[in-house]
């Protein structure tokens, strides 16, 4: 790889080009491993493909710029104070579309801060939820039988299958 | 990939990663969303890992107020927020030997152990183990100690839990019966004599080693500290701190420098946890001043275990008020006390803070009128208190 190199380009599933910074794309191992196997010098015209979808790749990409400086150099409290704002902010996106999507993606980019955020932000959400939305977002099925429902009732007062 | 409002199918361990985020009051709301859930929720993989994530987070307050007469004022149980706000009664279970005198011995990990008043209950049970989320009871057998004369303050326990062997272990420091000791040394009645330790995953007791005990006489309630439990002890009229190692049983006991104050009207020595470390404060009292003390306790290696090194870290004097407290709660101390009115006593709550030497009022505690209360830091869990 060539150290000129300072920003590569990566295909989302959707075919859409995006650039990402090589410190950034270092916050991720698969994305990593590219950097030393790819090359990524100008006359390469090799363009690695990421299996996540474009809208997902967009938010993906803006949390590594941000927190690529931090992770390279190591910072300061107040640094670190500012991310967490950050992240809070970050996650107030639209997260009903695009939250488990980001879950996969951190988790296929072993991205073990994105991945942490996103799972936290997912359990935050679910504070509060009834057990058929639980449901629907996880596609589950009620698979308890009458006779199950009615005996976890008693076992459990207030307990509800709804 | 079917998509209902976009949202993929998560692959398992992404859903695991999610739920031992999730509060455990919603995990048991969340038992009856399908079998695999409910049957995942009592893994004990799971629940260590749900503990890990939410260990040392948002203790709650609980207060337990009780009154003479048992029969006519039940007691009553209640968990408080950080807003100090009363967010939950918690409904005592409707089994023998809660219909009773009984105390909350030890609350640790999400768990209660609960002694129970022998002389009225009759009740093959002594101890209980209690998980009111999850609403567990669980009866812990009597040792063969047990005698029938025992009252409610004749022996020490300690309830603590070791996640390096994911087991909750009772201790009980016993006292000999009485009457058996005809004569003489009556100085040595008050000691105690021999330990036991009961392990929640063998379900039985066994007697531990006690030579490094001998001449001391446990004074205060146990307090535990990720994995250890710790007692104040007194040895020839010194202090001493007697730990408890869960996970290798190891008891050990470390000489620290608490004053005595002969002359002062009123001494509490209570175990707590300030700032992250197991501490020991002291509030004393007399006509002229009112005063506390924090110590804090630093593990210390040595050749042969561990020990622990006492650094006072904060002395409050000349606090204008007078005060009971009750336990350290989020670094700040639980008191009560009692305003006298012409026709009844009444109670209030505070948390006195002791670096901006300042107490604020609970607000829903001007009416209380139990004589009897007891603090505990709770966190909620989801740990069976069948076997861990």
């Amino acid at each position: 790889m060539s150290s000129s190199v300072e920003a590569i380009t990566v295909l989302s599933s959707d075919g859409d080009e995006f650039k990402i910074t090589v410190s950034a794309a270092k916050l991720s191992k698969p994305l990593n491993w590219m950097l030393e196997d790819v090359c990524f010098s100008d006359d390469c015209d090799e363009v690695p493909t990421i299996e996540v979808n474009s809208k997902t790749l967009v938010k993906v990409i803006e949390y590594c710029e941000k927190h690529a400086p931090r992770a390279n150099s190591g910072a300061s409290d107040s640094d670190a104070e500012e991310l967490k704002k950050w992240d809070i902010e970050f996650m107030k996106m639209d997260v009903k579309d695009i939250l488990f999507h980001i879950l996969m993606a951190a988790n296929y980019l072993h991205m073990e801060g994105l991945y942490d955020l996103a799972c936290q932000t997912a359990a935050d959400l679910m504070k509060g939820m009834t057990v058929s939305q639980i449901r629907k977002i996880f596609h589950i099925k009620n698979d308890f039988s009458s006779e199950e429902q009615e005996q976890l009732r008693r076992q459990h007062p207030g307990c509800s299958f709804d | 990939m079917a998509s209902e409002g976009n949202q993929p199918f998560l692959p398992l361990d992404i859903i695991i990663n999610i739920l031992k985020r999730v509060s455990v009051k919603s995990i048991v709301q969340f038992r009856s969303v399908c079998k695999d859930w409910k049957n995942l929720f009592k893994t004990p993989n799971f629940i260590a890992e749900q503990a890990r994530h939410s260990a040392h987070q948002n203790p709650l307050l609980l207060l337990h107020e009780s009154d003479y007469d048992y029969k006519a004022t039940p007691p009553f149980l209640r968990l408080v927020n950080q807003k100090m706000e009363t967010v939950e009664v918690l409904t005592i279970p409707s089994i023998n030997c809660f219909k009773h005198g009984w105390k909350i011995i030890g609350s640790c990990n999400g768990l209660l152990c609960i002694q129970v008043h022998p002389d009225q209950g009759r009740s093959p049970c002594s101890l209980c183990l209690w998980n009111p989320v999850i609403r567990e009871v669980r009866e812990i057998p009597e040792t063969t100690r047990n005698a029938r004369n025992d009252y409610l303050d004749m022996h020490k326990f300690g309830l603590g839990f070791s996640s390096v062997i994911n087991d909750f272990k009772i201790v009980k420091f016993y006292k000999q019966e009485l009457h058996k000791k005809k004569n003489k040394k009556k100085a040595a009645l008050l000691r105690h004599h021999g330990v036991e330790v009961y392990s929640l995953s063998t379900g039985s007791w066994k007697e531990l080693e006690f030579v490094a005990l001998q001449n001391t006489t446990i004074i205060s309630k146990a307090s535990s500290v990720d994995g250890t439990i710790f007692w104040l002890g007194l040895q020839d009229s010194c202090h001493v701190l007697v730990s408890f190692d869960v996970g290798t049983e190891v008891l050990t006991t470390t000489q620290i420098p608490l004053t005595s104050r002969h002359q002062v009207y009123k001494t509490t020595t209570t175990l707590s946890v300030y700032q992250n470390k197991f501490a020991i404060y002291q509030y004393y009292c007399d006509c002229s001043f009112n005063s506390i003390d924090i110590w804090a306790m630093e593990e210390v290696a040595t050749e042969s275990g561990k020990s622990f090194s006492c650094v006072k870290i904060c002395n409050v004097s000349t606090i204008a008020y007078f005060f009971g407290p009750l336990c350290i709660w989020r670094n700040e101390i639980v008191c009560r006390d009692e305003v006298e009115n012409v026709s009844e006593r009444k109670y209030y709550l505070e948390l006195f803070n002791v670096t901006t030497k300042k107490g604020k009022k609970f607000p829903d505690s001007d009416s209380s009128v139990y004589h009897f209360c007891a603090g505990f830091n709770y966190e909620e869990s989801l740990m069976s208190v069948w076997n861990s």
